[in-house]
């Protein structure tokens, strides 16, 4: 894990991508007690390159990875034994990214997305893992209320929300 | 019987420890809490333990994390 995080800061020192964060299961678990899991989740902003069908160009930063010796299981490409997926972040995650943690692995500086920014993300994707995570996320860490909401307000999503915790 | 009342019912634990089932579920509570408040590093050491019991239960051919 730590020279996982080594090579995918190295991905924006080599300017191919902008900037990261890890999302999914990894931040959750950041905030949250250990559970099982098996993927690393980085959304990314990538440096603008879509091609003529406007899909999002993120060759780049595969070439270079197959190039260190790394190769693809699957939906991942597994990195110093870490099976890591690349999601492009769409505008709430591109938010996300912008205002993510900070944080420390064995001395490896890393970003996290944040516990407010995970929930409305988890709450979106509304499957029932990702409702499990968001009770604990509310249950067990200091969620800042204030923006919770304001981020829901903005994204559409406080309905959603309010009907989550009716249940 | 009331939810306050059930809340009351003591039960024996462990050596002839007496708590309320109220106070059962808080510490319960209190414990996932410890847990979500460990350190990242010792978060993933416990995920790669679950990832080794999962893959010798289940036998999957998922990848267990390096450290």
């Amino acid at each position: 894990m730590r020279q996982t995080l080594k090579v995918v800061n190295g991905l924006k020192d080599k300017g191919l991508i902008n900037d990261y964060a890890i999302g999914g299961g990894i931040a959750a678990l950041f905030y949250i007690e250990p559970f099982l899991t098996y993927d690393l989740d980085v959304f990314i902003i990538s440096v603008e390159r879509t091609d003529e069908k406007n899909l999002i160009v993120l060759s780049p930063i595969f070439d270079y990875l197959k190039s260190k010796g790394y190769s693809w299981k699957g939906e991942h490409i597994i990195i110093e034994g870490v099976p890591v997926q690349f999601i492009p972040a769409d505008e709430l995650e591109k938010e996300a990214v912008e205002n993510a943690k900070m944080i420390e692995y064995e001395g490896i500086k890393a970003r996290v997305i944040t516990s407010e920014y995970l929930t409305v993300i988890l709450l979106r994707a509304g499957r029932k893992k990702d409702i499990e995570k968001i009770e604990k996320l509310l249950e067990q860490t200091d969620v800042d209320r204030t923006k919770l909401e304001e981020i829901l307000n903005k994204f559409g999503l406080k309905e959603k929300f309010k009907f989550l915790k009716e249940f | 019987m009331e939810e306050k009342d059930i809340e009351e019912i003591k039960i024996v634990i462990g050596e002839n420890k007496i708590i309320t089932r109220k106070k059962l579920f808080e510490d319960k509570a209190n414990f996932h809490k410890e847990q979500a408040h460990l350190s990242f590093e010792e978060k993933i050491r416990i995920l790669i333990k679950l990832q080794e019991i999962a893959s010798r239960i289940k036998g999957s051919d998922r990848i267990i994390w390096k450290a």
